[in-house]
């Protein structure tokens, strides 16, 4: 049985991975835009569904990410993989830095200090012409050798993505995950039986910072252009949407909810415009009926079906 | 005037209240007596319109108020001094009286209402403008119960008045429940206090984990021996 | 010096309308305990319908103000009656979640309505400046200064002397006893509490229009601004509100004129800095996390 799973799921990867080098190069661009907001809401439910305050400003790790990369290629002349690196390093150490700061508050001042974070990220790049090229941006940063076409540009994201969603898992599985679950079910229990609260959520909120500063730095070498904007409020929103329907504080609903959130609109065909007040709505419809994310949706159906009312 | 017929209520799998019938007639005082947990804060708030009995009926003064709102309950005459007193500590004592008449429109009856109260506790009335959350417990407590005579009850509900309060207090607090049911409100008086509880009611009902066991005029309840053994002097003298 | 205290004053103007829009926020947190981050975009609403009465309805601007006040409360407690109804006991995160939703709703509504074009009321004030002693000010400034102080102390009665305001009060420190004991119908409380919170950010709306651009950016401006007067101030305080607004108005007017314009909007995130090192529960809070 568990053998027969195993072997669905490989063949279900392997498909995942190969099938889309036949598609038209078009589609293929909006699965890399996929990925990136996949991993971009996995950062966000690091601390969003794993420590459980409301991160509404994730877009400052992004922009830092993506922005470091640029700089350290274009200013610095490091090559594209080391670039990376020391992005995944700076957003890391921002993340520690701010989470020291911000995790010491709750829900209000938290949301509010995340959100300043990221506006005052934006005030700078606008403002600091020389270094970031201002409300203009930064443009032709260079692609990593080897890594021209759009396929390659899947394969890697892919690669990429699914290392993130192992490692999500694995801390959930360990002695990290069960700490987390515990704080958000009770802070105050799990001070009490003696979890370092502090410690466990500042993991995750550097691991998030990390996350983001990969989708960042991803999104600038493969789109080749950034500005001010990244680390604009709708980046955080779309990332907190696709992690709620999806399902937070699990590894596939950001995996299902960033991939909904790039691939309908485009399948709609709606008018960019209608994107957000649409996603809008269904965070509001997904929290109010189905607080745990469109995952959850085999169980309530079961639940719906067989009678059972589920307590919320 | 106020009859509960066969009422249940469940906190999700708990079954606080198991098939529960009680009566309370026109003036009379009915007390309620029972453990810890045994349902009476419970049967008090059903009654109130706060918590929703899955099966049974409340009428009061011939009207169905099973599963009313509150505001409704308290609109039909039935006001509820809630457990614990609860008045709001960042208001002051005359804030606190006044909002006790909401659902009132007759501004001067209101007026020689509160008058009225503060005849009966001279307290309240030097600490009219003092916050309610500064005053004593036994001041609270009348508060508390000025507050819901405010509403001018057919009945009131008192939960637990005695709580927490010193012997000399209890007495006071003792005394205006007397007055007020003399004064022809019918009350139905939850008390932990048996001895204090059946002294002041004319009959009583004993709840024990959900269930009526028990009722009948105080007089004889206070001659039952189980009664005695459990609620009285007796029980608690072995227990201590 | 005179340069000085223009700026002051321009910026006191400008700060008792930051006051206005905050009230409103601090007061659904204290009362519902609801981070309300969609509150910008009601303020940026308030301002467009403004906007839409005067210029597509060609009714005078006195009526545009009511009107807005009107639908955005009416908007505020509809969508508090079908909504937020039913988070009411959950975790403060998950009404969170909810107004980010309604935030992405309005303001992207707000942007197709207005297609992104910046739009400006027009109030019946001369755009002359009055002269007062030391310093020139626009009548509309003036007017809207005057008037939301004027609302801030309506409100403050209102919840003092007036039976609905009591029962809001009551209901914010124990409803149970205001259910039980009074039978104050709390669901009514609830949906006043949320359309006079919006209201009062629609009214802000109304009066910074005639002054600045009603713009898509608005609705940002306006939640960063509130959620600064308000963490700043003390959550709940009322006192701390006004306050820290006209606090803000005035830092912010003189870092730009004697710093740097273009990073005006900082001057909020270092005066956030600086109370949550020092005084984390803001200049006139008390102490609770
Ligand atoms: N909100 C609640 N959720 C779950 N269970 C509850 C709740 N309130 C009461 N109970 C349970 O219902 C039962 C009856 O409680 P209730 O408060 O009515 O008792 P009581 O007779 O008033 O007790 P006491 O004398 O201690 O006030 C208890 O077992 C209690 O644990
Ligand atoms: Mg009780």
């Amino acid at each position: 049985m568990l053998k027969n799973r195993r072997i669905l799921l490989l063949g279900l990867l392997v498909a995942m991975v190969v099938l889309p080098l036949f598609f038209p190069l078009y589609q293929v661009h909006v699965l890399v835009l996929s990925l990136i907001n996949i991993m971009f809401a996995l950062s966000v439910d690091l601390v969003l569904g794993r420590v459980g305050q409301p991160n509404f400003g994730q877009a400052a790790f992004l922009g830092i990410g993506a922005y470091a990369s640029a700089l350290f290629s274009l200013r610095l002349h490091w090559p594209v993989p080391l670039s990376f690196l020391g992005a995944i390093v700076v957003s890391m150490v921002a993340g520690f830095l701010i989470g020291k700061i911000a995790l010491r508050m709750r829900f209000f001042y938290f949301c509010i200090v995340t959100i300043s974070v990221a506006q005052v990220f934006m005030l700078t790049s606008t403002n600091a012409v020389g270094l970031t090229g201002g409300p203009m941006g930064l443009t032709n940063i260079p692609r990593p050798t080897g890594v021209s076409s759009l396929k390659a540009w899947w394969l890697l994201g892919f690669v990429l993505t699914a290392a993130m969603l192992l490692l999500v898992r694995r801390l959930d599985n360990s002695k990290v995950g069960r700490a987390w679950v515990s704080m958000r079910e009770s802070e105050k229990l799990a001070l009490a039986v003696g979890v370092n609260t502090v410690g466990y959520a500042l993991l995750a909120y550097v691991i998030g910072a990390g996350f983001a500063g990969i989708a960042g730095s991803f999104y600038a070498h493969y789109v080749a252009f950034i500005d001010p904007s990244m680390f604009d409020f709708s980046w955080s929103s779309m990332a907190v949407v696709a992690t709620v329907i999806g399902g937070k504080g699990t590894v596939w609903g950001p995996l299902i909810g960033g991939a909904m959130i790039t691939i309908i609109p485009e399948f709609l065909r709606v008018a960019s415009a209608w994107r957000l007040p649409i996603f809008g709505l269904l965070l509001i419809v997904i929290v109010v009926f189905m607080p745990n994310g469109l995952i959850s949706l085999p169980r309530v159906w079961h639940n719906w079906r067989s009678g059972i009312k589920e307590q919320v | 005037m106020l009859s509960v017929e066969s009422l249940n209520v469940y906190y999700g799998v708990v079954h606080a209240l198991k098939d529960v019938s009680l009566r309370v007639e026109d003036g009379e005082m009915v007390a309620l007596i029972g453990a810890n947990g045994a349902g009476k804060t419970t049967l008090l708030r059903t009654v109130s319109g706060w918590i929703r009995p899955s099966s049974g009926k409340v009428t009061f003064g011939g009207q169905d108020i099973t599963g009313a709102s509150c505001s409704r309950v308290v609109k039909q005459g039935v006001a509820h001094c809630p457990e614990g007193r609860r008045v709001w500590p960042a208001m002051t004592v005359q804030e606190n009286l006044i909002l006790g008449a909401f659902n009132r429109s007759d501004r001067s009856g209101i007026k020689t209402d509160l008058e009225r109260i503060y005849d009966q506790f001279p307290r309240l009335k030097e600490r009219q403008r003092q916050l309610a959350g500064t005053l004593s417990g036994g001041e609270q407590q009348m508060l508390a119960i000025g507050r819901a005579l405010m509403a001018r009850p057919k009945l009131l509900l008192l939960d637990e008045p005695s709580l927490g309060l010193a012997p000399i207090i209890v007495q006071g607090v003792a005394g205006v429940v007397k007055d007020i049911n003399q004064g022809g409100t019918a009350v139905l008086l939850v008390e932990q206090n048996a001895k204090l509880a059946l002294y002041l009611a004319q009959r009583a009902y004993v709840l024990e984990t959900g269930n009526v066991t028990l009722e009948g005029p105080t007089a004889d309840l206070q001659n039952n021996d189980y009664v005695k053994e459990a609620y009285l002097g007796a029980g608690r003298a072995r227990a201590q | 010096m005179n340069q000085f205290v223009q700026q002051a004053a321009n910026g006191l103007l400008l700060g008792s309308i930051y006051s206005l829009i905050a009230l409103g926020l601090s007061m659904i947190f204290g009362m519902m305990n609801i981070v309300n981050v969609a509150h910008g975009d009601f303020y940026m609403l308030g301002a467009l319908v403004a906007y839409y009465t005067v210029a597509s309805f060609h009714l005078p601007y006195a009526v545009a103000v009511v009107a807005s006040v009107a639908v955005v409360g009416a908007l505020g407690a509809a969508i508090e009656r079908g909504i937020l109804r039913r988070v009411r006991e959950s975790a403060m995160v998950t009404t969170m979640l909810i107004t980010l939703g309604l935030s992405l709703l309005l303001q992207n509504f707000s942007l197709m309505a207005t297609g992104g074009v910046p739009h400006f009321i027009r109030s019946p004030f001369s755009p002359e400046p009055l002269v007062l002693g030391l310093v020139h000010v626009a009548p509309a400034r003036l007017f809207a200064a005057v008037f939301s102080i004027l609302f801030i102390i309506a409100v403050h009665l209102f919840l003092t002397r007036t039976k609905w305001g009591n029962a809001m009060r009551a209901c914010f420190q124990d409803k149970t006893a205001a259910s039980l004991a009074a039978g104050i119908d709390i669901e009514k409380v609830y949906a006043l509490t949320f359309a006079l919170g919006v209201g009062m950010a629609a009214l802000a709306g109304t009066l910074l229009g005639t002054i600045f651009f009603v713009d898509p950016m608005m609705g940002a401006k306006g939640m960063t601004k509130s959620f600064v007067v308000v963490i700043v101030g003390g959550m709940g305080s009322f006192v701390g509100a006004i306050f820290s607004g006209l606090l803000l108005g005035v830092t912010e007017t003189l870092a730009a004129a004697y710093l740097s314009s273009g990073y005006k909007d900082v001057v909020g995130f270092i005066l956030v800095v600086l109370v949550l090192t020092f005084r984390p529960a803001g200049l006139f809070g008390k102490r609770i996390r």
